[in-house]
């Protein structure tokens, strides 16, 4: 799985993507994971009490995970998450 | 008055004459000012068949209520003429500090007519109105024309000019002010040329006054809280300005690409915001009056490329990188400083040269054609050139300041052309995000995207999250924006100001400052009176439901790869929906009672 990162949350994480080679079934379980490696400021930006963070764009394979199963959207090896802080422009 | 001065400035180059005139009380409560007073206004004394060099032809400058207030980024104004690009109504708007002078000088619209019969410029200082000679100007490039003007009137003077592609009437020049801000879309700038109108320069005095003061101060600063609390309001814009689009269009797969043969660049990141911000980033700049501070004052500091200047924005950054398969930043930075100099619409100067790469590449056009240049995509040298020699109209630039759909027709092949009413249409693949299409295929001034923003809720999650691959709910939202954004554009704000605040908010501005009372229903319904004349003017110009339509590519072609791989736009499915949304006819023609209901009767 390859995570992708944009914006200030590259602040977070130090790098613009990476391979993501730990199980993560679900993004539930990557959630978990960014934050133990790249600490809790990064999990608490993507989200909160176990709920999307109102904040973030999460796309998996390009699409909104609002419109997949949020953070239940299961997640396998050849899938693309890309992370984005809520963006504009025109 | 409030609000509003009350007061239309009217200068005549074909005789000389200038003189002010009342403004209609119920006109500015029903059009409210800038998009709406100007479309009005144009709509009454202009006749649809026009021809738009013709000295008949007006140009209308006009800011709106907020312009030169404390309003949040409310600053800017419009400008109004008929289009030699789509044959229709243009409407272009820009930010800036030149409508907030225009404003203090005492006018809520300058109206230009007729044709000087040698280059002139005007000078406007509160109640004095000068025409005069602009000889020794005319050739001279934005920036130059831009200093001359305050040395010959006042250095604290704003000026609007043109460049040479304006003079040299390219159908997609812009009119410019303070060097890099731009009324861009429609080829205003070369109605201005065609009226040997160089630059308006202006300085004003007089206040604004406020209906109630305190009412306005608190829903300022309501509107002002709502927008630094919110994260692209209040930040995101600021760090990374309108560029950070480039990834996450690219990353949903809707990212056009080599003239919309693609919606996925493989690199993209290297011409989005971040690379922007930590390349060529000297600092964030704001308008008049404005907390978000989107602009980008750039500078190539080195190599072939070097520059210095403003921007580029998103569009920009997409029509002269992805579309023309180009991922050189210091290239693109190097043709929006062109574009800004030259006075050309940033959008379409990249999407016509993408066109030009498509036909070359299907060997429509040849090395023959070219001068022996070299159009592949990805050639970033040509592009830079071709801007040049766009603006200037010298060898292949003469006939690519046509626009891409009539150069594509001097080639056989029109359907290269990716356009709407042959303004060349944005950065947002209408095959990955089906709502910003149908707004492309009906907007008023042809190809356009920001007058009806649904990717606000389609892809940036921002007021309702919807699925951009479906075309449920779609119509309401293009209606929706479009009214609204008339709405805001009439009143002087910058559509910007949605990332934070919302129509509730703009209601209590409008209300307070002009003592005209507006709930966020008459708000709206003001956008939608003002949408629907724009619309009456184009059917009598002679365009038809024919004209609501996409580049044949985007119905029949799929996206070849990427996350939306497959994916075409439904345009033709969402019509008659909006027309039926709009209370228009099955051929797109506003009913007798839509337009009794709307006052335009």
């Amino acid at each position: 799985m390859v995570v992708k990162y944009f914006a200030d949350i590259r602040k977070l994480t130090g790098c613009e993507a990476e391979t993501w080679n730990a199980a993560a079934p679900s993004l539930r379980t990557l959630v978990r994971q960014l934050g133990e490696r790249h600490g809790a400021p990064l999990r608490d930006r993507v989200a909160q009490r176990e709920e999307l963070s109102s904040t973030i764009i999460v796309l998996v394979n390009g699409q909104n995970v609002e419109h997949l199963r949020g953070l239940d959207t299961p997640l396998g090896d050849d899938d693309v998450v890309a992370i984005f802080p809520m963006v504009a422009g025109g | 008055m409030f609000g509003w001065t009350g007061k239309i400035l009217r200068v005549n180059l074909t005789t000389g004459a200038i003189s002010k005139e009342n403004a209609d009380p119920t006109m500015l409560a029903e059009f409210i000012g800038a998009r709406g007073l100007a479309t009005r206004l144009f709509c009454n004394e202009v006749d649809a068949n026009v021809d738009a060099f013709s000295p008949d032809n007006k140009l209308i400058f006009s800011p709106g209520p907020f312009t030169g207030t404390f309003a949040p980024s409310g600053g800017r104004y419009h400008v109004v003429t008929k289009s030699p690009l789509t044959g229709g109504l243009a409407g272009a708007n820009s930010g800036g500090s030149f409508g907030p002078e225009l404003k203090y000088a005492g006018y809520d619209a300058l109206i230009v007519e007729g044709k000087a019969e040698r280059p002139v410029y005007l000078w406007i200082k509160d109640d004095v109105v000068e025409i005069r000679d602009a000889s020794a100007l005319w050739g001279k490039w934005v920036p130059e024309t831009t200093e001359l003007v305050r040395k010959a009137t006042d250095e604290e003077a704003k000026v609007a000019c043109i460049g040479p592609a304006g003079e040299n009437r390219v159908l997609i020049a812009a009119i410019m002010n303070e060097m890099s801000r731009a009324a861009g879309r429609g080829g205003v700038g070369a109605v201005m040329g065609s009226k040997n109108l160089k630059a308006v320069a202006v300085v004003g005095s007089k206040p604004i006054k406020v209906a109630d003061p305190k009412g306005f101060e608190a829903a300022v600063i309501k509107g002002r809280e709502l927008l630094k609390a919110h994260p692209v309001g209040g930040a995101g814009l600021k760090a990374y300005g309108t560029d950070v689009l480039v990834n996450i269009l690219n990353e949903t797969g809707a990212l056009p690409t080599r003239n919309f043969q693609d919606g996925f660049f493989p690199t993209a990141n290297k011409v989005g915001g971040e690379s922007l911000a930590a390349e060529i980033l000297t600092r964030a700049k704001g308008c008049f009056s404005c907390y978000i501070s989107c602009g980008r004052a750039t500078k190539v500091s080195s190599g072939k490329f070097k520059g210095e200047g403003e921007g580029p924005e998103y569009e920009a950054a997409w029509s002269m990188g992805p579309d023309c398969g180009i991922d050189n930043l210091q290239a693109i930075a190097k043709t929006n400083y062109l574009c800004n100099e030259l006075g050309i619409d940033s959008i379409s100067m990249g999407a016509t040269v993408a066109c030009a790469m498509d036909l070359f590449q299907a060997g429509y056009l040849t090395s023959k054609d070219t001068g022996g240049m070299d159009l592949s995509f990805g050639n970033a040298d040509t592009l830079v050139e071709l801007t040049r020699m766009t603006g200037l109209r010298e060898g292949l630039g003469d006939q690519l300041a046509l626009g891409s759909y009539r150069f594509a027709e001097l080639y056989g092949h029109p359907e290269f052309s990716m356009t709407v009413k042959k303004q060349e249409i944005p950065a947002y693949d209408p095959r990955g995000v089906q709502g910003i299409g149908l707004q492309y295929a009906t907007c008023n001034r042809g190809g356009c995207h920001v007058k009806g923003y649904t990717i606000a809720v389609e892809v940036l999650g921002n007021g309702a999250k919807l699925d951009p691959r479906t075309t449920k709910d779609k119509p309401y939202w293009v209606k929706l924006f479009q009214d609204l954004t008339a709405a805001i554009d009439a009143s002087g704000g910058c559509i910007f100001g949605t990332f934070g605040m919302g129509g509730d908010e703009y209601a209590a501005m409008i209300s307070t400052l002009t003592g005209v009372t507006y709930t966020t229903e008459d708000y709206l319904r003001a956008g939608e009176r003002i949408w629907n004349l724009e619309r009456q003017f184009n059917l009598r110009a002679g365009l038809t439901k024919a004209d609501d339509a996409l580049p044949v590519r985007l119905t029949t072609q799929p996206i070849r790869t990427g996350p939306a791989k497959g994916e075409l736009s439904h345009v033709p499915e969402m019509l008659p929906e909006y027309y039926a949304l709009r209370g228009w006819d099955a051929e797109g023609r506003p009913t007798p009672e839509r337009l009794t209901q709307l006052h335009l009767v």
